[in-house]
């Protein structure tokens, strides 16, 4: 290649790789002011990445997270396809009661008490879980995205009277609050899930609120303010897509900490008395933890392989997300 | 502190007469890539090497591998670092430790971040003694009052206690000198020791290591890319580019005319303050560097143009006109006065200028102007109309003749959109709606700041640092704006860089019939392209002059004091500068 | 300089900040107890077995209950300006005397859980910082992470399966052993016997937050410019990280581990339940059983109350860590 018009000194810049390339974590430090050699490729060779394409390559490279989407997928369609895997009302006895695992092939999963299936319980039991689990995240994740936005965006008194808010609500135990909104309202699949989102968002909106916050002092915002650009354009193509990253992450953790507040809910014995749910399964069944204590253990472990896989997906997602990773993006 | 630097207290190493240190065939290898590449030079015992080169050239890893600090994932595949005969590379960790900050000892970049926030600086230098020399608490602690006052930090018996962000970036600098010289090393490496600070205490800093130098007799290794500290400070200069070393010399010879043309570009790109380059008399020199087929860098001088161009009148129409502007910044309890009133005019056709220190107000200035900040005072009449008191929705056809370009070129382009879709944005705002059209302009404006139009579906981050600051500018012109105020525009490039985008800022000018409002701590980009200048201080204007007047007879004692700073920094005498041709390869 | 007026002056800003959030949380209060079905007068009658539309009319008159809004939440404020949290028919004692009866518990608890969580999540996490990307990092990180999965409640029968049904080295619920009047270190040893299980339970989910909040902090702080002077100084890399990184990296440690206080009084609530402990949360269970919104919102309140008290509290350790902070 000859001199191009384009002065710069052999052209490309491998900055905005050098961190997809860098080992996770070495482990002797990396300074922030030693750039790492830049790869001589030149524009022409350059091939065009849209940002998303590499995180999602990392996201799927990555065993643990592989895991976690895998066995969540298992999970979900399990909960869909309920009705079919084991028919009939999981909560209608159907043999005679403390059939241990094992015992009788039918049941692999045995029986409680009352003589209900264990296993039909878990895979009814998934149902309301994911549900609450995802519609609580997406309902706290919108408001407290939307309030953080608008505080983080707009500043001034509106942030100060938010951000008070936003203390409040951080302020209260959110599991006692929890309890406190679920007891008045009533347990219901609705009331739960609402009380869930309720206690969730001010967390989302305190993250919002600070990338926001970050990103509005950026030049590429300051540029599209100078432009002209209004305010719905500046916050959604300009700020939003930047912000989003970290969001996704805490999205997949919120969902994990929901089904972890709904069984508590349920085992405390104020989840929706009408479905099944696998804490009530261990609500019922501690009582009976000195002699059938696979009662307790089995829809347990459904919650905590749920919760796990969630949380792998979360840190896979942190992983090939994480703004640190490419420094030009932060 | 007599006691410190007293010269009976060295004992000279014995044999090896003057070579302090000896860097043969060095390579530092990241996974498949070579950042440093075969690198030897050598430094004697009270020498002064300066290397130089510009942002990815292996200097600083260059540094950190003669400390061994290199980052884990970092190899050195061959090569040898002699320290006074002893190869440290061979080295054991523990002796290596030794070695670290007693023999020989390193300051860094950025003063401000490496001191530990969170303990005194008196105990950090205190540490060093311990570690090294061995001395108990309380001498220690006399030794660091002692050392403080080396460095010249004020009041050192009070001072010793403060924590590092009670002090000012000099003197956390001095500071970090200070531990550098605890125990009067060998060697002292310096990488980039100044390039954070602001040009009056940039030549402070230099002339105290200076000093140092001469009253440790310490060999000094300065890493950096500004050619006029080089210039001024070192006695030889090995010259860097992308892991090779290009070429070695004396610093006497740097402007001779039988340079490699690298270094050649290097020294023609980078304007010095004295030598009174103004745009209207030439253009900057432009260094190139492409690849051979064969992979082998070819380097080439685009050497200076002369020309005429006439200096815009002042009396014309004015386009912009600031009266008693004032920005208060609301900082908790107390506010703060970012900008104070404020006037300047800038007539159609006319580079205003805008020098001043950090904090002096300057960017504060250009925001307040392009009407980004709150709670601002004063008027700004431009085009004929009072901008300061319009909404959002009148601004909006105002935007479209007032543009910006920013510093950072990595930070003003936002990193999820293609630079079409950050080109185009702005047409579509501006009512630009048919797709044709946005094309068709999209074309012109890559054709005005030399871009390929290859490159419009790309993102930023596949971009150099000058390509961007390209779009940068380009996304300023699309609208076809009148006035475009330039913050620091060039701050961040390196210098051959700078001189590219300050020859496509004049062009684009003359061509496009633009004026500019040009902010910049860099006295001597300013005086190359302002066709008038005003100097900011502490959020206020203390002088405005026309180009030539304002450097020859400053009226302002700070002015001096930015000019001497500005030259003292490259301010050794020259020999006239030879006419130079390109050197093609 | 000495420390202690930046410590006062963060402290005057805590107090000062506390104040709206004291305010809007005792509001807050007051609207979900209005919007507790049925009121004091209602629950009375129902512990009395048997009441007539005039005794309810009498006692909402005695109590205030058939008063307008404003001068309700009046009442209320005014109550609890004389620190009283109402009376609760079930137990038959005010509110706030019941709440001081299980609060020493419920702290203890949390106390025992605090030091355990970390104790081991900076063990653990500074172990992670320095093997980062090596095996015992993705080790102890799938660990931590399975902590941070377990529910506690479900762990803690767990932990009775196997400690005390199977292996019968622990007691599997309670405070004390009933009816023993041990004292000095018998009766410490017996209270702890009780206590490992239930704070174990609480800690797990805490020793994975810390253990990957301290990994990420060493592994901030070691990147930073001083590090590398203070290598460059020639400090081993223990005296580097003991003496420079360890103390940076607390700073962010403090202030999750305080905002993290308030979970944790959620945590307690299950565990107590589990473990039959005499404390809030166990008391937070049986009001709800028996829809005791006059205790519920009073054990609310209260916790919130220790909430701000603990960040109070990591105010000033940051600020005693932190010498930027609370400067003029």
């Amino acid at each position: 290649m000859s001199t191009t018009d384009l002065n710069a000194p052999a052209i490309a810049l491998a900055g905005a790789r050098q961190g997809a390339a860098r080992p996770e974590a070495s482990a002797l430090p990396e300074w922030h002011n030693v750039r790492a050699p830049d790869a001589r490729t030149t524009l022409t060779a350059a091939v065009t990445v849209p940002p998303g394409r590499r995180e999602l390559r990392i996201f799927f490279s990555n065993p643990n997270a592989l895991f976690g989407v895998t066995f969540l997928s298992i999970m979900v369609l399990m909960s869909i396809f309920a009705p079919l895997i084991s028919p009939g009302d999981p909560l209608n006895m159907v043999t005679t009661p403390f059939l241990w695992p094992g015992q009788d092939a039918a049941y692999p999963l045995g029986t409680d008490a009352m003589g209900r299936d264990v296993l039909a319980g878990i895979v009814h039991g998934s149902r309301i879980s994911l549900f609450v689990g995802l519609a609580a995240t997406a309902l706290g994740l919108t408001v407290g995205v939307v309030v953080g936005a608008v505080a983080g965006y707009f500043g001034g008194w509106v942030d100060d009277v938010l951000v008070r808010i936003i203390e409040i609500f951080q302020t209260l135990p959110n599991f006692v609050l929890l309890v406190v909104l679920v007891a008045i309202a009533q347990p219901s699949a609705l009331t739960v899930t609402v009380a869930i989102a309720i206690v969730s968002w001010p967390m989302v909106a305190r993250l919002t609120r600070a990338e926001f916050r970050a990103i509005r002092a950026k030049d590429y915002v300051m540029a599209a303010r100078s432009l002209g650009f209004g305010c719905a354009r500046i916050i959604f193509t300009e700020i939003l897509p930047n912000a989003l990253p970290p969001l996704i992450v805490t999205a997949s953790v919120m969902v994990a900490s929901a089904i972890l507040m709904e069984s508590a809910l349920s085992f405390m014995g104020l989840g929706d008395p009408n479905v099944v749910s696998w804490g009530s399964m261990i609500g019922s069944g501690r009582e009976l933890v000195r002699t059938a204590w696979y009662l307790t253990a089995l829809p347990g472990l459904a919650i905590v392989f749920t919760v796990l896989a969630l949380n792998l997906i979360g840190d896979g997602l942190n992983d090939a997300l994480n703004p640190r990773f490419s420094e030009e993006r932060s | 502190m007599n006691a410190i630097v007293s010269p009976a207290a060295f004992t000279p190493a014995p044999g090896n007469g003057h070579r302090l240190l000896e860097v043969e065939d060095l390579s530092i290898r990241f996974g498949a890539s070579d950042p440093v590449k075969r690198l030897s030079f050598s430094i004697d015992r009270g020498e002064t090497l300066a290397v130089v080169g510009e942002s990815g050239s292996g200097k600083s890893l260059t540094a950190l591998a003669l400390m061994r600090l290199l980052p884990r994932n970092a190899r050195i595949p061959n090569g040898s670092i002699h320290f006074e005969g002893t190869n440290l590379l061979d080295l054991k960790d523990r002796q290596m430790r030794a070695v670290r900050g007693r023999d020989i000892a390193m300051i860094f970049q950025e003063p401000m971040t490496s001191l530990n926030p969170v303990a005194t600086i008196g105990a950090q230098i205190v540490e060093v003694l311990r570690l090294h020399e061995k001395l108990s608490r309380k001498a220690a602690r006399q030794r660091a009052i002692e050392l403080l006052d080396l460095v010249k930090i004020p009041d050192p018996a009070q001072r010793i206690d403060d924590y590092p962000h009670q002090l000012s970036g000099g003197q956390r600098q001095r500071v970090m000198i200070a531990i550098a010289v605890a125990c009067k090393p060998k060697l002292l490496i310096a990488d980039e020791p100044t390039t954070a600070l602001d040009a009056t205490i940039q030549a402070q800093i230099l002339e105290l290591l200076d000093e140092l130098r001469r009253k440790l007799s310490m060999g000094l290794l300065l890493i950096t890319h500004d050619l006029g500290l080089v210039s001024r400070w070192s006695d030889r200069v090995v010259v860097m580019y992308h892991g090779d070393k290009l070429e070695e010399l004396a610093t006497a010879d740097l402007y001779a005319p039988d340079r490699h043309p690298y270094t050649k570009g290097l020294t023609q790109a980078s304007i010095r303050l004295d030598e009174e380059v103004h745009y209207t008399a030439q253009t900057l020199a432009e260094v190139k560097v492409a690849r051979s087929t064969d992979g082998r860098n070819i380097y080439d001088v685009k050497p200076p143009e002369r020309r005429a161009l006439p200096i815009p009148a002042t009396d014309r129409e004015q386009l912009l006109v600031v009266k008693d502007l004032s920005v208060t910044y609301q900082g908790g309890s107390k506010a703060s006065k970012a900008l104070d009133g404020a006037s300047l005019t800038l007539a159609k056709g006319e580079t205003l200028g805008i020098v001043g220190e950090s904090g002096s107000g300057k960017s504060t200035l250009s925001k307040a102007i392009m009407r980004l900040v709150n709670s601002q005072e004063g008027s700004i009449v431009f085009q004929g109309r009072d901008i300061s008191r319009l909404g959002a929705q009148q601004l909006q056809p105002v935007r479209r003749d007032l543009q910006m370009i920013f510093q950072d070129p990595f930070g003003s382009l936002n990193p999820r959109k293609t630079i079409r879709e950050i080109l185009e944005a702005p047409l579509v705002v501006h009512g630009v709606s048919n797709a044709a059209e946005r094309r068709q302009r999209l074309a012109e404006t890559f054709e005005h700041v030399r871009l390929p139009s290859f490159v419009a579906d790309r993102y930023p981050h596949e971009f150099s640092g000058g390509q961007r600051q390209r779009i940068g500018i380009a996304r300023a012109l699309i609208l076809r704006p009148s006035l475009v105020i330039c913050d620091e525009p060039v701050s961040a490039l390196d210098v051959s860089i700078q001189a590219q985008i300050l020859n496509l800022l004049v062009e684009l000018k003359t061509s496009l019939g633009l004026s500019y409002l040009f902010i910049s701590h860099d006295l001597a980009v300013v005086q190359y392209i302002s066709d008038r200048v005003i100097v900011m201080k502490d959020a206020r204007i203390v002088e405005e002059s026309d180009h030539r007047t304002i450097w020859r007879s400053p009226k302002t004692d700070y002015t001096r004091a930015l000019i001497a700073a500005a030259n003292d920094k490259g301010g050794r005498p020259l020999a006239p500068r030879p006419q130079l041709h390109a050197a093609a390869l | 300089m000495s420390s202690l007026p930046r410590i006062a002056r963060a402290l005057r800003r805590t107090v000062l900040q506390a104040i709206p959030t004291v305010i809007g949380i005792v509001i807050l209060n007051f609207f979900l107890l209005q919007l507790a079905p049925g009121d004091a007068a209602d629950a009375m009658a129902a512990e009395a077995g048997s009441a007539t539309e005039e005794t309810m009319a009498a006692m909402r008159e005695r109590f205030g209950l058939n008063l307008p809004m404003l001068d309700q939440l009046l009442t209320y404020l005014n109550n609890l300006a004389h620190f009283s949290l109402g009376y609760s028919p079930r137990y038959s004692m005010p509110v706030s005397d019941l709440i001081g009866q299980r609060l020493p518990g419920t702290l203890t608890l949390m106390a025992m859980a605090l030091a355990i969580a970390l104790l081991i999540g900076l063990t653990l996490g500074s172990l992670m910082a320095a093997f980062a990307g090596r095996l015992p990092d993705r080790l102890i990180s799938i660990f931590s992470l399975l902590f941070y999965s377990v529910p506690g409640f479900w762990i803690g029968l767990m932990l009775i399966v196997l400690f005390s049904v199977t292996l019968g080295w622990l007691p599997s619920g309670g405070s004390g052993t009933i009816g023993s009047d041990l004292s000095g270190w018998a009766g410490i040893v017996d209270k702890a016997r009780y206590m490992v299980l239930p704070a174990t339970s609480l800690a797990l989910f805490y020793v994975a937050i810390y253990a990957r909040l301290t990994r990420a902090a060493m592994l901030e702080v070691r990147n930073q410019d001083f590090v590398r002077t203070a290598y460059a100084k020639g400090l081993s890399p223990a005296v580097v990280t003991v003496k420079h990184i360890l103390r940076n990296a607390l700073i962010p440690i403090t202030t999750m581990a305080g905002m993290h206080v308030g979970g944790m009084l959620g945590g307690a609530v299950v565990v107590e339940t589990v473990y039959s402990w005499p404390g809030l949360g166990r008391l937070a269970f049986e009001a709800v059983m028996g829809r005791d919104y006059t205790v519920l919102l009073g054990i609310l309140l209260l916790s919130s109350l220790l909430v701000i008290l603990a960040n109070a509290v990591v105010d000033i350790l940051q600020t005693w860590l932190d010498p930027r902070i609370g400067e003029l």
